[in-house]
């Protein structure tokens, strides 16, 4: 069985190792943690950028790549993410376990160096970050921005979040915003950058078969400098309850489909102790194949392809979201309703219990058979102050109540309705298109 | 239980094995024993969107049916005649379970961490006992044409659609598998029922399992669910319309919703070599010649991303079955005609050049460390495994072919392969915010 074990490599660097060695592949990451803001998070998207992208021993992308290749085809990628109102930035690492090489390559104290070279010698001149390479980060960066609209139904995912939490941390986007992030000098970030070993929590995460005390020593060395006393990540605020009445925004774009969010306060966060009884709510409503949402909403009434939940356990949100004809949205919306309505009240027969209890328990065994999914099941964890396994949890949750899912239900309360109206009468009408041959 | 004869194919250097057998209904089986906490099984069909056009069963002369019907089939092989559906009977053993349509095959699947026998038996039961009717054809139809919405929508399958499109003349491929909302409108059960008993015969199918799996659990449940089947010829029953060399069309472009033009270059290839060994071969000839000529270590790809002519560096993309060929490099660029300039530029000073051996080497070692890595899961190992069963060779002899490809080779199929007539450019750019 897989264990997590938690090493303090220095007061601010922190190893949560998954030892394995069923795999082919381990994984590493290391990631920067600030509290997430406006004021930081532009600067917080650029570095995981620059630090991949080249050093000063790997200074262009030809030699990087050749090496990485080399390795096995190793990646080395950014990663930028939130954990509640947390930002972690840094860099993650796949690659080849060293005995499935065929030259006894050590692959590990390669990507090791290799990482260490990307977080303690990037490019630099004077006191900047390499220029070009800044800037042409921060180009790509604002076409990121300015290319959420591509993907429609994140996009109104985000939307619907960022209403719903406006004047929380949770709304900073990790992205940063245009403004913000063309602002950002070379000077202004690498200072920034080196203050970071005094201010931000290293996580470091991995899933591999090396020994995990010799890994830790390993890590050591390459962050000695890095012993901050005094960085803490910052607890999530959590709204147990959405105040006064529905916020509903609708906004129009360029699209056939409109994609409807709603946003709702939980009532939940991962740190109470009772979290797996809303885990297990969520899969009833709309996170399993025979959920009310999917049942009803797709099967009975035929409004879409998909209408499913999500939550936000350390920040005790949850989403609904679906894709459906622009005319449906308000019999889509009081759909939606009716089955959040029908759990409050009770309205839930023993199949639909144990149907989400199975495959919610089947998910949680099946995430044991998986690296990545492991480490960030941990990750998330430590934002909430505990470590229990997925199968602790699938314990758990085979003991709920419907009593249980019923008062976790009564607690949710709807905060946003979000309407992303498409404006297309089809995409593929033929005034939208020009053949320019 | 019936006792069918099992071959073990093994392979040394991963510690890989997998046991097969042709179960006496006719079904090809294929076991991959993996410690792992999750079992996984695959069941296939080789049927797939660009087989629209065929002999049914019990009949002489060749039928075209509505574009997307493969798909709409997948949707509704979920349906029982109970009035329940196969999702429902699944969440009794706690099994995830979902299908997936491709232009050459259709899969149903789950996964599961127990009651593994009681799934397979729902799976293969499921599978083989249609049940389509008017309403629930209707309703269907509603929920797919929202599925189709969501594809339009998405700038990147819109982009690719209108590659293959601009590629091809004749061949179904240039359709959506889901097909457009009018072509489903026509689908009516009795079309379902042509099609699933012409490709969903036993002889056409395969079934995959892997995991912590006994064989005979395996044989088992077959022996209690499959009827023996009389086999059926699928090669005189399919009719794929010959596809000329050069591309239908050197250019695709339309606008949409979104803040930078994107790009797809497509390079077609017809030639594709009937004998299994020979296509695996060229595939994975084809594999390499990508990774050299648009990786990300490429003198194209850091040229154009270094110069800021693309966002990001190049991506590319091979696909080489016994249906279609064809690679597909693209990215986000203001200029996608300067790009496509730098490509044509680009292969042609690698022609003049050649490929070096030592480039050769270094991005065969990095494929075969990217695809070991599928046998991390079982879910990805049936993935990829039952696809190359249906294309006649399987994953071991995949990383054995890595060891017979040469620079020569390499470099003769660059010349064969890259040719102005076989390129198409397609592009989305963005709408004019007041238009």
């Amino acid at each position: 069985m897989n264990g997590v074990k938690k090493i303090q490599i220095y007061p601010s660097v922190k190893l949560t190792a998954v030892p394995s060695s069923k795999f082919k592949t381990a994984y590493l990451s290391v990631c920067f943690t600030r509290p997430l803001c406006e004021k930081e998070a532009a600067m917080n998207a650029l570095i995981p950028e620059i630090l991949t992208r080249s050093c000063k021993k790997y200074p262009t992308m030809l030699s990087l790549g050749v090496h990485l290749q080399s390795l096995y085809g190793a990646s080395v990628e950014p990663m930028n993410i939130s954990m509640g109102e947390n930002h972690l930035f840094g860099l993650y690492a796949s690659f080849t376990e060293n005995r499935f090489t065929f030259d006894k390559t050590d692959v590990l104290s390669e990507i090791i160096d290799l990482i260490s070279e990307m977080i303690l010698n990037p490019l630099t001149e004077g006191n900047s970050f390499d220029k070009s390479v800044l800037e042409s980060e921060k180009e790509k960066l604002c076409g990121r921005i300015l290319s959420r609209i591509n993907n429609p139904a994140a996009y109104a995912l985000r939307r619907c979040e960022e209403i719903m939490c406006e004047g929380e941390r949770f709304a900073v986007s990790t992205s940063g915003t245009l403004e913000s992030v063309s602002q950002v000098s070379g000077e202004e970030l690498y200072a920034y950058y080196l203050s970071l070993k005094n201010c931000a929590q290293i996580n470091i995460c991995y899933a591999g078969s090396e020994d995990i005390g010799v890994l830790a020593d390993k890590l050591k060395t390459v962050f000695s400098d890095f012993n901050s006393k005094i960085a803490t990540a910052v607890p999530t605020e959590v709204k147990r309850r959405a105040d006064g009445d529905i916020k509903t925004v609708i906004e129009e774009e360029k699209v056939s489909q409109g994609k409807l969010t709603i946003g709702f306060r939980s009532g939940f966060a991962l740190s109470d102790e009772d979290y797996h009884v809303f885990a297990l709510t969520n899969a009833l409503l709309g996170a399993s194949p025979t959920s009310k949402l999917f049942m009803n909403v797709r099967e009975k009434l035929g409004l879409c392809y998909y209408c499913s939940s999500r939550p936000n356990a350390l920040k005790g949100t949850l989403t609904v979201s679906s894709g459906i004809e622009v005319d449906d949205f308000e019999k889509t919306r009081d759909a939606i309703f009716e089955q959040i309505n029908a759990l409050k009240s009770g309205d839930i027969t023993d199949f639909e219990l144990e149907s989400a209890k199975k495959s919610l328990i089947n998910s949680y065994r099946e995430l044991t058979d998986s690296h990545s999914g492991l480490v960030f099941w941990y990750l998330t964890r430590s934002f909430a102050n505990r470590s229990d396994s997925p199968s602790e949890v699938a314990e758990k949750i085979a003991l709920v109540t419907k009593e249980e899912i019923v008062d976790a239900a009564k607690k949710i309360s709807p905060d946003t309705v979000y309407f992303l109206k498409g404006t297309l009468k089809s995409a593929g009408s033929t005034e939208d298109e020009e053949d320019i041959q | 239980m019936s006792n069918p004869t099992v071959i073990t194919k093994e392979n040394k250097v991963l510690g890989e094995k997998y046991y097969y057998f042709r179960h006496i209904s006719g079904l090809d089986v294929y076991l991959f024993p993996k410690d792992l906490t999750t079992s996984y099984a695959l069941f296939g069909t080789s049927y797939g969107s660009i087989d629209n056009c065929f002999i049914p069963d019990g009949k002489s002369e060749l039928e075209k049916v509505p574009d997307g019907i493969a798909h709409f089939l997948e949707h509704k092989m979920f349906e029982c005649e109970d009035g329940s559906d196969l999702f429902e009977k699944f969440a009794l053993t706690g099994a995830s379970a979902n299908a997936y349509t491709s232009y050459t095959h259709t899969m149903y699947l789950f996964s599961c961490t127990e009651n593994f026998k009681k799934s397979l038996e729902i799976l293969l039961d499921g599978i083989k006992s249609p049940y389509f009717t008017k309403e629930n054809v209707a309703k269907e139809q509603g929920i797919i044409a929202q599925e189709i919405k969501m594809y339009e929508d998405n700038v990147h399958d819109a982009l690719f659609q209108g590659l293959i499109s601009s590629m091809y003349s004749e061949n179904a491929v240039r359709v959506p598998i889901a097909g457009t909302v009018e072509s489903i409108s026509k689908i009516t059960p009795e079309l379902l029922y042509k099609c699933y008993d012409t490709f969903y015969r036993l002889s056409n199918m395969s079934l995959c399992v892997c995991g912590n799996i006994d064989i005979s659990d395996v044989i088992d449940v077959c022996d209690r669910v499959l009827k023996e089947e009389k086999p059926i010829k699928i090669e005189s029953v399919r009719s794929y319309p010959s596809e000329k060399p050069e591309v239908a069309s050197s250019r695709f472009s339309r606008k949409m919703r979104l803040s930078k033009p994107i790009f797809a270059i497509g390079v077609k290839d017809v030639n594709i070599p009937k004998d299994p060994a020979e296509r695996l071969k060229k595939r994975v000839t084809m594999e390499i010649l990508a990774g050299v000529l648009f990786g990300e270590c490429s003198p194209l790809s850091v040229s154009l991303y270094e110069q800021g002519l693309t966002r990001n560096p190049i991506s590319f993309y091979v696909d080489h079955n016994d249906a279609f060929s064809f690679f597909e490099i693209g990215g986000e660029s203001d200029d996608p005609e300067e790009v496509f300039e730098r490509f044509k530029a680009h292969i042609e000073s690698v022609k003049s050049a050649g490929i070096s051996e030592d480039d050769l080497k270094r991005v065969a070692r990095a494929l075969y460390g990217e695809f070991i890595s599928i046998f991390d899961s079982s879910a990805n190992i049936a993935n990829e495994f039952l696809p190359f069963i249906m294309e006649g060779y399987d994953v071991f002899d995949y990383i054995d072919t890595f060891e017979n490809i040469t620079a020569d080779g390499v470099n003769s199929a660059l010349h064969e392969l890259f040719n102005e007539n076989f390129y198409t450019l397609a592009t989305i750019y963005p709408q004019d915010e007041n238009k």
